[in-house]
């Protein structure tokens, strides 16, 4: 009877022996795969960042004076300036430090049109209150509400 | 006003201002920001231009 728990005790210590090596063995092939791979992206990440992907056009500029000294610009003045550039048909915007957090009203109206569209010169558009706001490193712009209250 | 009604709870939700967009800083200045406003002058952003109508609504109108 002894006899016999000593070998079922010794088959079990056996299968459970094998079972461990097994998963250890899963384990350690995929602990050698792994660093691999993490290893691959990394240096792909450090390429991009020595190649300087996406930020070889940019330059810094000092003032708004050297920023359109850059380029050809034509200046629209009004509320807030307003800079064209006609080369690359692009549109930049001076806002200055007293303006922001400041609410101001925006209005729209169509200029020209054909009529049969609804779009007839004169016509006004939706207009509505907006503030810009800094956001993290830029700057955001808000549409204030002007419908819903809670007292 | 009372706290523990479910409107008065939701009230920030309610009024809260719409952020229509942000805007990338090109060149700081001491009091002045020049920012890239193509997103804000060339795009409906502002004021809506297409109508917003259905395409099965659209085929029987034309």
């Amino acid at each position: 009877m002894e006899n016999k728990k000593s070998i079922s005790k010794l088959f079990l210590i056996c299968v459970f022996g094998y079972t461990l090596i097994a998963f250890t063995a899963n384990i350690n092939a995929q602990e050698s795969e792994k660093p691999e791979s993490v290893e691959d992206s990394s240096d792909t990440v450090l390429e991009d960042s020595k190649m300087g992907k996406g930020k070889k056009d940019k330059k810094d500029y000092a003032s708004i004076k050297e920023f359109i000294e850059d380029g050809e610009f034509k200046e629209l003045n009004g509320f807030m300036n307003i800079l064209h550039e006609t080369e690359e048909d692009k549109y930049y915007l001076i806002i200055e430090e007293d303006k922001i957090n400041k609410e101001f009203i925006y209005f729209a109206y169509i200029l020209n049109g054909p009529q049969d569209v609804g779009a007839s010169g004169g016509s006004m558009g939706d207009g509505s209150i907006l503030e810009f706001r800094k956001f993290k490193d830029d700057i955001g712009l808000y549409k204030i509400n002007t419908k819903y209250k809670y007292e | 006003m009372n706290d523990s009604n479910k409107i008065s709870q939701s009230k920030l939700t309610n009024i809260i201002e719409a952020f229509m967009g942000r805007f990338k800083v090109v060149v700081k200045e001491d009091n002045k920001y020049l920012i890239s406003a193509d997103k804000l002058f060339l795009s409906e952003m502002l004021t809506s231009v297409t109508p917003n109508i259905p395409k099965s609504i659209w085929n029987i109108m034309i």
